[in-house]
């Protein structure tokens, strides 16, 4: 589903060159539910960004679905992006002025799509993460719990075939980190999404098939 | 996607708020200064009523009291100052104007008439007028020689006051001024008789409004029963200024004691235009300072909005938004921002059709400089949010998004 062949990633200023990812060579199948691990600075948010399209590498090869997206343009880019990628954030990234469903409808509204449809998937997803009784309430008015779920139905409302979670449970107590990751296992379960999570916590890690271990922007394991 | 930028912007009412209103001020000074500017255009297109290119006027000053018996001594004056004007080979004709255009005298007489109110502005003029200004006769008949044996007052009106004071009816042979009209000189109670219907007499020039307009004869051997009074006289095409000089010489030796004052009425246009040309600039420059403030004010915040929202426009890369849609959302709440100011706008501005505040303005005038002045404000507000909406599109989302 996602082949990384060779990654680097490269930051350059004037004087210093800063190599924040190197080599890094990776095949996630369909379906597939990988944790990266890794200490503060290894580059597990840069391997997240540039599987998310949300940054170019400065060298490599990255396929999606068996395409190259190297070449393709920011409207291309932000197409792939809205129709077979999900983002779920650490700080959830909500945005504070709309209500739980119009946050959800967000990435629905780069589809052409009515406005009841988009409702109508947005309710669903929030169904889904058991927020059905919240849809109207502001972000400010939610638990960090209530957030992040508000966070994953966004990520889902589109049903994209790929989940990109950087750090999930990381603004979370143990308890509200537990019911998360129950989510995202059942979505992997239930709709065969491939879910990448970035993760500090073992125990988390622990819960996915696969980790994948950085250091200093390399692979360790 | 319309719906969902209104759903921001109402959801973030308290701080949009100030910006409508900034946008609503701008847009209430700017309809001011474009309705005064419509309404000077529209004034300048209507017709004048008279041909100001080679006609001079002669003021003269007798320097002798009012006197209503209009006493031979200055008859007989007056009788060889036309005498010594009309054998001057310059000169094509000759007519008294009690109130020449372009100057600056003026007699109004005003008073209500079944509750509506009704302005007259009061003029008088000898039979030569019509062809030394060039005026159009739309009805009736024009002064004549024999006016001057009339135990009556004909008078020539224009239009205007033919439509407000009798509406369809003929005028002919009717008083302009209602009987028993409460104004002191009593002028319903004048035998004063419409002779002529003329289209349009505006004395003021080309930016005053149009108005009533009765125009009484005046024989002009009686120029002078007041202590100043006015000549046209019509000189030939290409007659130079060096005329000025000769005619004044000639006139002050015909008329010893009385002093003479000589103006094309090109010159008079001239000076005329100066003040409502001075408004216009002082008002255009004063508005147009205040719509600088207003855009730099603007771009400030907007600025200031997009710095503020960086995470935001970083999430809205994530979840599948170009960098050119990113663009075109900041513009588009920009939009719907001066959208909101324009509708309260619009709605204090109907009122003055409405209500008919500003009767002098034709309701067109406000429909087309609500139209410009809308425009300009959309234009105005784009201009500001383009650099700003070129900030946001150039945010990178994988930064943006660690931005806190």
């Amino acid at each position: 589903m996602i082949t990384l062949d060779n990654i680097e990633k490269i930051y350059r200023t004037d004087k210093i060159e800063t190599v924040a990812l190197h080599a890094i060579s990776l095949n996630i199948r369909e379906g597939e539910f990988i944790s990266i691990m890794g200490p503060s600075g290894s580059g597990k948010s840069t391997l997240l960004n540039i599987m998310g399209l949300l940054d170019a590498p400065s060298g490599g090869t990255l396929k999606l679905a068996g395409s190259a997206v190297a070449a393709q343009g920011d409207r291309q880019l932000a197409r792939i992006r809205n129709e077979r990628l999900g983002f779920i954030f650490q700080t959830f990234h909500l945005i504070q002025d709309l209500s739980v469903v119009d946050n959800v409808e967000v990435p629905l509204l780069y589809r052409r799509m009515s406005g009841a449809e988009r409702r109508t998937l947005a309710l669903r997803a929030l169904e889904r993460v058991g927020l059905s009784a919240r849809v109207h309430h502001f972000p400010g008015q939610l638990s960090g719990g209530q957030q992040q779920r508000v966070a994953i139905a966004r990520a889902i409302v589109g049903s994209p075939k790929i989940v990109l979670a950087d750090e999930p449970t990381g603004n979370l107590d143990s308890q509200m980190g537990d019911d998360i990751i129950s989510i995202l296992l059942d979505l992997n379960k239930a709709e065969k999404s491939t879910i990448v999570m970035v993760t500090h916590d073992p125990r988390m890690a622990e819960k996915t098939e696969r980790t994948i271990r950085l250091f200093d922007g390399r692979q360790v394991n | 996607m319309i719906k969902h930028l209104f759903k921001l912007i109402w959801n973030k009412k308290k701080a949009n708020a100030l910006i409508s209103i900034e946008i609503l001020i701008s847009f209430l000074v700017l309809f001011a200064v474009v309705t005064m500017a419509a309404v000077s255009i529209y004034r300048f297109n209507l017709p004048l009523g008279y041909a100001y290119a080679n006609v001079w006027r002669i003021s003269i000053d007798s320097r002798l009291p009012f006197d209503s018996t209009y006493n031979a001594v200055k008859q007989a004056t007056m009788k060889e100052l036309l005498v010594a004007i009309r054998a001057q080979p310059q000169v094509e004709g000759v007519a008294t104007f009690a109130m020449a255009p372009y100057g600056n005298n003026t007699s109004i007489w005003r008073d209500k008439v079944n509750g509506e109110e009704i302005t007259i502005y009061i003029n008088n003029c000898s039979e030569e007028a019509k062809d030394i200004l060039g005026m159009r006769l739309v009805s009736g008949r024009w002064f004549e020689e024999n006016d001057r044996s009339l135990a009556w007052t004909p008078a020539i009106v224009n239009q205007a006051l033919v439509r407000q004071r009798f509406g369809s009816e003929n005028p002919i042979g009717k008083n302009p001024y209602p009987k028993g009209d409460s104004f002191p000189t009593g002028r319903g109670m004048r035998d004063i008789r419409i002779v002529g219907v003329i289209e349009e007499f505006r004395k003021d020039g080309e930016f005053s409004a149009p108005a009533n307009v009765s125009i009484e004869y005046l024989d002009i051997l009686k120029t002078t029963r007041a202590t100043s009074s006015d000549l046209l006289i019509r000189v030939r095409p290409g007659t130079d200024a060096s005329f000025k000089e000769s005619l004044d010489r000639t006139l002050a030796s015909t008329a010893k004691g009385w002093s003479f004052e000589i103006k094309t009425l090109e010159e008079l246009r001239r000076a005329n235009f100066k003040p409502d040309i001075a408004v216009m600039i002082v008002v255009g420059c004063i508005a147009g300072f205040l719509l600088l403030m207003v855009a730099l004010g603007l771009i400030g915040v907007l600025w200031q909005n997009v710095s503020r929202r960086t995470n935001e426009i970083g999430l809205r890369r994530a979840l599948g938004s170009s960098a050119r849609m990113v663009y075109w959302q900041i513009l588009g709440e920009l939009l719907v921002l001066t959208t909101f100011g324009l509708i309260v706008g619009t709605a204090i501005i109907v009122q003055f059709p409405l209500l008919n505040l500003l009767s002098e303005i034709p309701n067109g005038i406000y429909g087309v400089a609500l139209v410009i002045s809308a425009s300009l404000m959309y234009g105005l507000t784009v201009a500001c949010g383009l650099y700003p909406s070129w900030l946001a599109m150039e945010i990178e989302p994988a930064e943006a998004l660690h931005c806190d």
